[in-house]
């Protein structure tokens, strides 16, 4: 079987790519990693898309590859590893296992999440934007801000949860 | 655990501070209790499709580019064994000829071919010339502590002497970031060298680094 045109790889990249990246993280991919991560699965899809079966799911399938990917990786003893501690990562794993998540619906959370961080107050806001825009660490934040280090984390923290029940509070069991 | 510890941790982990003992704890936590497992699980998600949306080396298109660019490379490279493949056997078929004059084509060839080059950066020194370089990708912020521009560059150590270049920024290397992040870790890189400043800057035009030439 030939290998899809590039048009097609495209648009099932831009399709997939979003939700896919937000898999690999949940799985316990450290975030500086998870674009490697999530690229070696497009590329592994473009590989074998002839063991792919027309008409099946083809977000299931790319987020089977990505979990062979994740465990291959945890047995491996590499010395740079490309996920969180192992300890954490055993624990998302055998979650995913026993009870497979369904795929974010990264549109409307992105939506939902824009309106929350929007009711957030503007210092909140902008914490957030230097953490995630300028991927600024809390060191860094400490001093643009001039608080401790601790009350950026601490801040960091309180304003990450207040979004995640936020967007629970909008979205309910389509988030679930 | 309570609340106030269980955030501590979880932020700590979503800001990749954990320490080891800190990881086991939360370990510990998770297995015990599932909606503690499914909040972690929340965040993880959310904040990375935070991530994509707001930081731009990390947009659908630039996600885009670094796919197609790492296709290309594998493509290009199963090419290139195929025709050394195809130009070993020409050349097997063709070792009935005398070899002393595949020897004396071949040495006029490279002596040419030499004298071209000389002769084009004697006329123009300041032609940038396509160069390869080994050496490690590195960022300036998380490897080398030279603040905290996170950036991807590479360092070539030789005869004692360290040098680093700064690669030209593009949307396919802005998604590798991590590479260099994580480095010090081996990578070939051809470009052309321009100075920026006191900067030595590369401009990439083929990298490799471990992912892309494995499997």
């Amino acid at each position: 079987m030939n290998p899809p045109p590039p048009d097609c790889f495209d648009s099932l990249v831009r399709e997939h790519q979003a939700g896919l990246r937000a898999y690999i993280r949940a799985l316990g991919a450290l975030d500086v990693w998870v674009d490697d991560l999530a690229q070696e699965v497009f590329l592994v899809a473009y590989r074998r898309h002839a063991h792919f079966e027309a008409g099946a799911d083809f977000g299931r399938w790319l987020r089977g590859i990505a979990r062979n990917l994740v465990l291959n990786e945890r047995r491996k003893s590499a010395r740079r590893s490309r996920l969180l501690q192992a300890s954490i990562v055993d624990v998302l794993c055998t979650e995913e296992e026993n009870q497979p998540t369904a795929p974010t619906p990264a549109e409307p959370v992105l939506h939902a999440m824009a309106d929350c961080v929007a009711q957030l107050p503007a210092r909140s806001r902008e914490l957030l934007q230097r953490r995630y825009a300028e991927s600024n660490d809390a060191t860094a934040l400490a001093r643009t801000f001039q608080l401790s280090a601790a009350a950026v984390r601490q801040t960091l923290v309180r304003t990450r949860s207040a979004v995640r029940r936020c967007i629970e509070g909008k979205l309910g069991e389509a988030w679930q | 655990m309570n609340t106030d510890r269980f955030e501590e941790l979880l932020g700590r982990l979503l800001d990749d501070e954990l320490s080891l003992a800190e990881g086991n704890e939360l370990a510990a936590a998770l297995r015990a209790e599932p909606a503690r497992l499914r909040e972690l699980r929340q965040h993880l998600s959310l904040w990375e499709l935070w991530s994509q949306q707001q930081a731009p080396e990390r947009s659908t298109d630039a996600f885009l580019a670094a796919c197609r660019t790492r296709l290309r490379a594998e493509r290009e490279g199963e090419n290139f064994l195929t025709r050394l493949k195809e130009r070993i056997s020409r050349d097997s078929t063709k070792s009935k000829r005398p070899t002393h004059l595949a020897w004396a084509a071949s040495i006029a060839l490279v002596i040419a071919a030499t004298a071209i080059v000389l002769w084009q950066f004697a006329a123009h020194p300041s032609t940038e010339i396509m160069i390869a370089l080994q050496g490690e990708a590195v960022c300036p912020a998380c490897v080398l502590h030279e603040g905290h521009e996170h950036v991807p560059a590479l360092r070539v150590r030789k005869d004692g002497a360290t040098r680093v270049y700064y690669l030209d920024p593009s949307p396919a290397l802005a998604s590798q970031q991590g590479y260099f992040c994580g480095g010090p870790t081996p990578v070939k890189i051809e470009g052309k060298i321009h100075r920026v400043g006191d900067r030595d800057r590369l401009a990439v035009s083929q990298i490799e680094l471990p992912s892309t030439t494995k499997q």
